[in-house]
């Protein structure tokens, strides 16, 4: 187990290099850092000593290069925005972010298991009728809309929840359940499909044969064998969910990583968005990582090479 | 009913009493509510709560609450009011002579004293013009001289009519310099001020504490504590008004105000911005436009556009938003005048149509370059189309968010025959509102010609001319040659709101500015 993690670990270092070109040249290609870092009134000739001040006046591969050996000193640089170290301003909303991602997953399972299961179980009923539809139409849903809904119903009208800030635990239940519900949909339908298909396996024959009740059977034996293909759309997920985090954040200002990176990358503030960018990937590998471990608990037949 | 009379020597004490509590002085009077908090829920919170490094409206808006600058304007009257300086003197053209305000500590118990003056503006003016946004309005220093511990001078590059202007400008906030020059140092930045308000904590991003200055030498605020939040989405912004998470809210949007007002316990104010939405041309070639040859070169073209511009139609497309004006200079800016403002102008499409045959306009393309960052921006640039194009123009709108145009056209001077922007004057003095046509600065406009030149020599002129009435005749006169000629033409003035909540007595001020010493709870 050890090595498997530890060469998992050595193969995420590619990507994270590959990513850093991609990120430099798209960035790059995005847009003109210096246009937010002068005032309106600047000329052309204060323009250029703020670029070259900067270093953007420098060749592009010679920037990339200066760039990457921050990245690998961990140092990224200073935000041209906030004038302080760009990965602190990234970390310091971590706990947020993951915060967040946590509840939502947790909501997402809440939702995803039981209409899953039930929908199997009751295959071709209204029950199984009514998930399907909403499964659908959650997916369907932009997260911005369903989370300004939740804002005006929620929040505005019945006044149950707060609508934004990090205060409480209250202030993130109605962004945890914007996010939740997306992957909730997703999960749904896979464990619905997963279910029937163990559903109609020999040992589900031979479970009821031994006078298990039928929940029994379901749950111990059925649930568990559908689990794997659950949870690795919940790996895959994680990507979706981070995505969906950069506008949830936003609408409900929860102070997170998401939120950071829209200012940023409509200011162009650059260092800030490789740092936040790398530490979105990092999650998503780690995460990829943690499913693979999972799958040898949860089928003990899985044995890793 | 028997009335209860005083006793003569009752009534004595009562006038007495009476008399003592008048000759108080106002910090005596004034207190700070125990426990009451207000919470400001705004779009962006600083960046920087450094007031030289963040000049955004916003950031203004905390800045002001921290720091005391030595003069100040009367937030309503926008008069000049003595802040930190008790008074001043204009020795020469060039030379201000200030006193200081004694007894005054920053927020971490330092002495405020002509130390702090010196250091808080040479940081910045000695500096480049990558470490602070505003560099550029504080090059017009020379140099600070100390007469005394509570004596300074300031000495001008130039004789600088506007100096009490900026001087009140942004960035101006008065900075403690023994914990300023640690900081430095350190490389942590705190901001410590005299302001009505010091402060408590920061999480970027999200919230700002402050709490009153019991030490103000102002009455103190009666406002304890006051918790800004960063929240971007108008729409959270407006639900956290109306469900009482939030006192005051920044820029309500128009389709908001009835459902604010009809909520129990909150409401809507509205003010004019110092914010002028207009409409610039190209006019003729420049380094960032060589070739530039397009019709807007002729001023005939130019006048015709100005013509086809109905006012009346385009304040009803932005929900009556806007008072307006045909002049950057509105009230209380030097210069401005009613012929120019709250007039709907010159609009005269059959006029237009006649410019337009006269310079012998044949339909050659006009690209009209606009972002949606303002207020109904893209509908009134949609409607602005539709005008010229029913007097016969060729017009090619092309609409794109605000990062885009700011990269692509703004700043790398790519703007070609039309853009429309908006632009502010939170100086509430001409010289900024002209500099843009000074002849150093036309990169955007690319004019030339003699009118250019007078102008130019105008600008110049007026950017020194200590005669506040000759002064104000010039930049008229400015105003007036550029409306003509169709450099730009002013559309009209923003209006904005906020929204509060009834236990906030505070409206905004003229500048629309959140200063909230002055704020009250009901």
């Amino acid at each position: 187990m050890a090595r498997f993690i530890l060469i998992r670990t050595l193969q995420m270092i590619p990507p994270l290099f590959g990513l850093t070109i991609v990120l430099f040249v798209l960035l790059r290609l995005g847009g003109d850092p210096v246009a937010h870092l002068v005032d309106p009134m600047a000329t052309a000739d204060e323009i250029a000593e703020v670029r070259a001040a900067y270093g953007f006046d420098r060749p592009l591969l010679e920037q990339y290069f200066t760039q990457l050996r921050l990245i690998v000193t961990a140092d990224f640089g200073d935000s041209y925005r906030f004038k302080t170290a760009a990965m602190p301003l990234v970390l310091e909303r971590l706990p947020a972010t993951l915060e967040l991602a946590f509840a939502s997953i947790v909501i997402a399972l809440l939702i995803a298991v039981p209409a899953g299961i039930l929908s199997a179980v009751y295959q071709n009923t209204p029950l199984d009728f009514i998930v399907t539809v909403l499964s659908t139409l959650g997916r369907a849903m932009p997260n911005f809309w369903i989370g300004i809904m939740l804002i005006l119903i929620v929040g505005v009208e019945l006044r149950w929840l707060p609508v934004s800030g990090r205060d409480s635990w209250a202030n993130m239940i109605l962004p945890a359940v914007t996010l939740g519900t997306g992957i909730a949909t997703t999960i749904a339908r896979v464990l619905r499909s997963s279910m029937l298909e163990v559903m109609r396996k020999e040992y589900m024959v031979t479970a009821r044969s031994k006078g298990l009740s039928e929940w029994a059977v379901i749950l111990r034996h059925g649930l568990r064998n559908s689990l794997v293909a659950a949870v690795t759309v919940l790996g895959l997920q994680m990507a979706w969910l981070l995505g969906g985090s950069v506008v949830v954040e936003e609408v409900f200002a929860w102070p997170g990583i998401g939120r950071l990176m829209v200012r940023s990358v409509l200011l162009r503030d650059l260092t800030v968005v490789q740092a936040g960018v790398l530490v979105f990937a990092l999650i998503v590998m780690f995460t990829n990582l943690l499913v693979d471990i999972m799958y040898a608990y949860i089928n003990p037949r899985i044995r890793f090479a | 009913m028997n009335a209860k009379r005083l006793h003569p020597l009752q009534t004595l004490v009562a006038i007495l009493l009476l008399l003592l509590a008048l000759m108080l002085p106002a910090q005596v009077l004034a207190q700070t509510v125990p426990g009451s908090s207000i919470s400001v829920n705004i779009g962006e919170l600083p960046t920087s709560l450094d007031p030289p490094r963040d000049w955004a409206i916003a950031s203004t808006w905390v800045h002001m609450n921290l720091f005391d600058c030595l003069v100040w304007r009367d937030r309503n009257t926008m008069e000049f009011v003595p802040f930190l300086a008790t008074s001043w003197e204009n020795v020469d053209d060039r030379t201000w002579r200030m006193n200081l305000r004694e007894g005054v500590t920053f927020h971490n118990g330092e002495p405020f004293n002509a130390d702090a003056v010196v250091w808080t503006y040479q940081r910045i003016f000695t500096a480049s013009r990558d470490q602070f946004i505003t560099f550029n309005q504080w090059t017009f220093i020379a140099e600070i001289n100390v007469l005394g511990e509570y004596e300074v001078e300031f000495v001008t590059r130039d004789s600088d009519p506007a100096f009490l202007s900026r001087i009140a400008g942004t960035g101006c906030g008065i900075q403690a310099p023994v914990a300023g020059r640690a900081m430095a140092e350190s490389g942590n930045y705190t901001p410590i001020g005299t302001g009505p308000y010091k402060f408590v904590s920061y999480a970027m991003d999200d919230n700002l504490v402050m709490e009153a200055n019991q030490d103000w030498y102002f009455d103190v605020a009666q406002v304890e504590r006051v918790v800004w939040r960063s929240i971007p989405e108008a729409s959270t912004r407006v639900a956290s008004l109306l469900t009482g998470a939030a006192d005051l809210i920044s820029a309500v949007p128009f389709q908001d105000w009835n459902r604010v007002n009809a909520n129990a316990g909150t409401s809507v104010t509205e003010y004019l911005t110092t914010q002028v939405m207009l409409l610039a041309m190209r006019s003729g070639a420049n380094e960032q436009f060589p070739g530039y040859a397009g019709p807007t070169e002729d001023v005939r073209i130019r006048q015709a556009i100005r013509h086809a511009l109905d006012r009346e139609t385009i304040i009803a497309v932005i929900d009556g938003l806007g008072v307006p004006t045909m002049s950057r200079l509105t009230p209380p800016t030097l210069g401005w005048s009613n012929e120019s403002y709250n007039t709907f102008g010159d609009f005269n499409p059959e006029r237009a149509a006649q410019l337009l045959a006269e310079a012998g306009y044949a339909g050659e393309e006009l690209v009209f370059h606009t972002s949606a960052t303002w207020i109904n921006q893209r509908e009134l640039a949609e409607v602005i189309t539709a005008m010229l194009q029913a007097v016969g123009l060729n017009v090619r709108l092309q609409i794109m968010d605000t990062t885009t145009f700011r990269e692509q056209i703004y700043f790398p001077y790519r703007n070609q025959e039309l853009y429309l922007d908006a632009l502010g004057n939170s100086f509430f003095d001409p010289w900024i509102v002209v500099l843009s046509e000074r002849s150093d600065r036309r990169e955007r406009s690319g004019w030339s010609g003699p009118v250019a030149d007078e102008v130019d020599r105008l600008i110049r002129a007026a950017a020194v001319n200590m005669n506040a009435a000759e002064r104000e005749v010039q930049y008229q006169e400015i105003q007036r040659l550029t409306y003509d000629q169709a450099v730009s033409i002013p559309l009209y003035q923003m209006i904005d709101a906020v929204g509060t909540s009834d236990r906030l007595a505070w409206s905004p001020p003229q500048d629309g500015f959140f200063w909230l010493a002055n704020a009250t709870l009901r």
